[in-house]
């Protein structure tokens, strides 16, 4: 497990995670208005404010412009004919190989802001683990699903 | 209807269990009308309610029939909703016979039937049957279509002598002796003796005059002690109870266990279902050289009872004799003693830091808020620490072409044999100073009876889990070179 699999995952992804992350901005931009409101109401001290903005930034920062970019880097995926091979992980890197012989079905879905960037994601289910393959065109997802599921058509020696 | 039904005792049964349900909802409501004065009222209604769950149990019973063909299993039930439900006989993938004590009085047995999976759902269950009848059903499904053909040779096979082992009693009070919870106790009965000096003031000593207090005391501390033995006794008759006359027996394909003084369980496990194979010593255990062996198996626990989800092989026996012992009852198991590779000493602060973490800022912590105690997380550092490298001395890995051993400690030692065959997924984690130093964390994933079950290794040689990755994928290429 030197090598990372081949292909990376449809680079339009970064920017669907972004919308992503950006709608959930509004968990600070909450914390912001909350720290306003308890300055004006209860009188609390300013930098509560300062510090609310701060994590904002922070978030900002990390969740919108740093995060989606170093997880698109990350996010490898190769399929062979009897086995799955998948890197992950942002701070810790997951290399997972997934026999296909213990594939027991293949999902395609997609959210709506996978939708609007036309991206699916591809989940593979073993009968003890779950494993995503996320954001793939909408092309790709299906044909790749497809394949994984003829593949996976094996008889099965007992499990 | 088919032509079999469940021993009337079925009835009984149902009644009970109904009730037992019941009763948490019900007992308010009769509290609340006797405080009201109202008994009368309450015993027509207990008549009537009880009167309706007979005749619905009795309904229950009547519309329960099922039949053993010769691929499946048919059962037909329900009241208001009829369900007919086949389990044709290869999706079976045990079947156990359970005698709560009830079962026993009238000598009947429960059958539970299991399929692959989580979903009790699909399981089957037949509450109660005479033993004899349950013990043909057993045989019955495990008897395969295209096997009655050669039924000759099977009763030619009846000659051939089984291995089989029986847990003595003294043995099971050992395990019940040296139990996870007996560390607890045996932990608080050590700290009971070696503190009672100090529970027991000085002053109260010097004080002849309150002799009489300090007799009370003493007799309290010594009720204590003695209540600790108690539970400590109760957890080795407890044990004994259980798991009396365990007895495991391998028969060509399948292994078949039996235990249980009050309830006797039968577990019949078909070999090819085994997922893993793991040796399991607690502190205690290991100082003794003692182990238990218990095995991951596929497919749905029935009644789902957490306890029952660790299926021993044997409740106790020598470490020294495990090789012998899986030889003889799951050759497919056996292993000569493994080389295990030992993680490397650069690893030992990947296994320390978050001990270490935790007491540094429990230092932090108690310097603050109570100076006085600060020795106490400065011990936890040394114990923390100490655990952390003797995790580090525990963990191991060896692998081959067929099987991948893992050795790692949580808590109790556990050393896993598995067949590569038979793992889900096979992961390998790593974060940048892992990679720094040429180490990684093993992740592989198997099938068992709940959702599936992780065995993690942290920090060994890269190339240890590329050199096991590599006889485990069939794609040579991605375990070369160095890329990214």
């Amino acid at each position: 497990m030197r090598q990372s699999p081949a292909h990376h995952i449809e680079r339009s992804a970064i920017s669907a995670w972004r919308w992503t992350a950006i709608i959930f901005l509004f968990i600070p931009l909450i914390l912001i208005a909350g720290s306003i409101a308890s300055y004006i109401y209860w009188s609390w001290p300013g930098w509560v404010i300062a510090l609310a903005v701060v994590l904002f930034l922070i978030d900002l920062l990390l969740s919108v412009y740093l995060i989606p970019v170093l997880r698109w880097r990350r996010w490898r995926y190769e399929v062979f004919e009897q086995e799955i091979y998948i890197q992950r992980g942002i701070l810790i890197r997951r290399r997972t190989i997934i026999p296909m012989l213990r594939v027991q079905h293949v999902d395609t879905k997609q959210g709506p802001i996978l939708k609007r960037f036309s991206l699916a994601t591809v989940t593979v289910s073993t009968a003890a683990t779950t494993h995503e393959i996320p954001a793939l065109s909408d092309s790709e997802a299906s044909a790749l699903r497809d394949r994984i599921s003829q593949l996976a058509r094996v008889d099965e020696d007992d499990v | 209807m088919y032509e079999k039904r469940l021993h009337p005792a079925a009835i009984f049964f149902q009644l009970l269990r109904t009730m037992k349900d019941m009763a948490l909802g019900i007992l308010p409501v009769i509290v609340v009308s006797f405080s009201r004065g109202m008994t009368w009222y309450i015993f027509l209604g207990i008549g009537v309610f009880f009167l309706l769950l007979l005749v619905y149990s009795s309904m229950k019973w009547l519309r329960f029939s099922y039949l053993v063909t010769e691929e499946e299993l048919r059962i037909k039930q329900g009241v208001f909703i009829r369900q007919e439900r086949r389990i044709s006989k290869n999706r079976i993938q045990s079947i156990d016979l359970t005698q709560a004590l009830i079962h026993r009085i009238f000598g009947l047995t429960k059958v539970q039937i299991e399929t692959a999976g989580s979903d009790e759902n699909v399981d089957a269950s037949l509450s109660a049957v005479t033993f004899s009848e349950g013990e043909s059903v057993q045989n019955e499904l495990k008897r395969k279509g295209k096997e009655t053909e050669t039924e000759s040779e099977s009763d030619s096979e009846k000659e051939k002598v089984y291995p089989s082992k029986v847990v003595s009693y003294p043995r099971l009070a050992l395990t019940g002796a040296t139990s996870d919870n007996a560390i607890l106790i045996i932990g608080l009965l050590w700290l009971l003796f070696s503190q009672a000096n100090q529970i027991i003031p000085e002053e109260i000593y010097q004080e002849v005059t309150v002799w009489v207090l300090s007799l009370a005391l003493q007799l309290l501390i010594s009720l204590i002690i003695g209540s600790v033995f108690v539970v400590w006794g109760a957890g080795i008759v407890w044990t004994i109870i259980k798991y009396a006359n365990f007895t495991i027996t391998r028969y060509d394909t399948e292994l078949y266990m039996t235990y249980g003084l009050i309830e006797k369980r039968q577990r019949t496990i078909p070999v090819n279902r085994v997922q893993a194979v793991i040796v399991k010593e607690n502190l205690i255990r290991q100082i003794f050289g003692l182990c238990y062996i218990y095995v991951e198996v596929a497919g749905g626990v029935s009644g789902g009872r957490m306890e029952e989800s660790t299926v021993y092989l044997i409740p106790i026996l020598r470490k020294n004799q495990v090789p012998a012992f899986l030889d003889k009852y799951l050759p497919e198991y056996y292993r000569e003693e493994p080389e295990l590779k030992r993680p490397p000493f650069k690893s030992i602060p990947y296994y320390v830091w978050q001990g270490l973490l935790v007491s540094v800022v429990a230092i932090v912590a108690v310097s603050i808020f109570a100076p006085a105690w600060v020795l106490v997380p400065v011990a936890a550092i040394v114990l923390f620490t100490g655990w952390g490298v003797f995790c580090w001395q525990t963990s191991g890995i060896s692998y081959d072409d067929t099987y991948l051993n893992l050795r790692f400690r949580k808590v109790s030692r556990e050393t896993v044999t598995l067949k590569k065959k038979r793992l889900q997924a096979f992961e390998k984690k790593d974060n940048w100073l892992y990679r720094k130093q040429q180490l990684a964390t093993i992740d592989v994933a198997v099938l068992n009876n709940t959702a599936g079950r992780h065995f993690i290794v942290p920090a060994l040689e890269e190339s240890d889990i590329t050199e096991a990755s590599s006889r485990f994928s069939s794609v040579s290429r991605i375990h070369v070179g160095d890329a990214d």
